[in-house]
């Protein structure tokens, strides 16, 4: 019987959950053909377990790496998988919890625990990185299934492929096309943006579900951003965040929406608007670039991993 | 403090139609101005934000953008527009990112304008040299 441990460093623990998203036969079916060595989330299973296993079949590891636990863990994590499964986007690119990294560790310390961390010394918690980092700025993963958290059908197509031996090449494990490619809603041929509207705004419940974000005036990534979610999020009047990462061939996924929302803006207007009106309006309709473009990619495009590719 | 030998590295994307051209007639008037590395691109509307962004990941000081001016000058209709909303918004990723906007310099600057442009690759070169070398902080 193959076995699995499901693990993970700075996660909310929705990636393991997600797993329970699975039809339930297909859970049961899932149970009966591997065994689940180690998974805290879920399980009554101690560090003392996992550390007592040899070689694991499957690991998945979910979360970034934010403390020395979570690295050394992660260290063993890879020493003991002959798959290593970077599972969800805190794994993959370093999630929410890597925007963090716009501040000094000293900061978040003092933020979080006020003097109390001085006053402790830092002992009663694990002694922090100085940045959160996607898993592969430590050690080599095998596969990478992005989403927060990653959309059930993914996950259960992996496991499929995983219990048969028939894995694809090594890599992202995810569709591709974009989430574009599977949103429904009408798209006009020209969009111009005159005042960027934000969720929750009091003109919200005026968004039409039938037509694109961007030609509303509301930000959305789903041009860039990978599809496999079926554009879950959209369907649900809310728009695309950019959690599956980049789409296939987009190198720098915040970058490119900051491109074309910046051509979006003013453009009807623009020739008639001097510079300094243009670049001041830009500047104020988009409050947060990095909190809205690299909302799940900040670690993995700065300070991350992604340097040594070209 | 910034050793004295200090060079910065600027990268300009220069448009061929605008800022190259007036960057050619610098040279061909005799000109002096600081080093930079110029990169002549179509259009300045089509630097893209990946690229400024790269530069800084890859070890630039500066980045410096020419294009035509406004309103009516670009051989692409508006590429001088997209230029300019997508620096303003690049300036405010840096600034949060830790990196100072100054680090970006976008200016029209017309076929005819060689003493505009030898003027500013100085001026934008001594505010670089103050800045010193960049360090990506984030």
């Amino acid at each position: 019987m193959k076995k699995i441990a499901i693990l993970g460093g700075a996660s909310c623990s929705g990636c393991d959950v997600a797993l329970f998203d699975l039809p339930g036969d297909e859970l049961e079916r899932f149970f009966s053909e591997v065994e689940v060595v180690f998974w805290s989330t879920t399980m009554d299973s101690r560090i003392e377990d996992f550390e007592a296993q040899g070689k694991i079949d499957l690991v998945m590891f979910h979360g970034g790496i934010r403390t020395e636990e979570h690295r050394k863990l992660l260290i063993q994590a890879r020493e003991k998988a002959e798959i290593l499964v970077a599972l969800g986007s805190c794994a993959s690119f370093g999630g929410i919890p890597g925007i963090a990294n716009l501040f000094e560790l000293d900061v978040i310390l003092k933020d979080i625990y006020g003097d109390e961390f001085t006053k402790l010394g830092g002992e009663r918690i694990p002694k922090p990185e100085e940045r959160l980092k996607p898993i592969s700025s430590y050690v080599e993963v095998d596969y990478y299934l992005p989403g927060c958290p990653p959309p059930v059908e993914t996950i259960s197509e992996f496991l499929d492929h995983f219990i048969l031996g028939s894995l694809p090449p090594r890599g992202i494990f995810g569709k591709e096309s974009t989430v574009c490619d599977e949103c429904d809603r009408i798209k006009p041929e020209d969009i111009s943006i005159e005042e960027v509207k934000r969720i929750g705004s009091k003109d919200w419940s005026e968004i039409d579900p039938k037509v694109c974000f961007l030609a509303q005036g509301v930000v959305c990534l789903g041009a860039v951003t990978r599809g496999g979610c079926k554009a879950r999020c959209i369907n649900a009047n809310f728009p695309c965040r950019g959690c599956m990462g980049p789409a296939p061939n987009i190198r720098d996924q915040g970058a490119r929406i900051l491109s074309e929302i910046a051509s979006l803006l003013m453009k009807e207007s623009e020739k008639n608007l001097s510079d300094e009106e243009i670049y001041e309006r830009v500047q104020k309709e988009i409050v947060d670039p990095v909190g809205l473009f690299y909302r799940y990619t900040l670690p993995h495009y700065w300070g991350g991993s992604n340097e040594e590719d070209d | 403090m910034v050793e004295k030998s200090w060079r910065p590295r600027i990268v300009a994307f220069l448009c061929r139609w605008c800022g190259y051209a007036g960057a050619d007639l610098a040279g061909v008037s005799r000109m002096k101005y600081p080093e930079i590395y110029p990169i002549r691109v179509n259009c300045s509307g089509s630097v893209h934000p990946e690229l400024i962004l790269d530069a800084f990941r890859k070890g630039a000081d500066g980045v410096l953008i020419c294009g035509c001016h406004t309103p009516n000058d670009c051989h692409y209709i508006s590429g001088n527009y997209k230029a300019l909303k997508r620096v303003a918004l690049v300036k405010k990723l840096l600034s949060q990112l830790g990196i100072s906007q100054e680090r970006v310099r976008l200016e029209w600057i017309s076929a005819a304008e060689g003493r505009k442009f030898s003027r500013v690759v100085k001026e934008f070169y001594e505010k670089i040299r103050e800045l010193g070398p960049l360090e990506v902080r984030v």
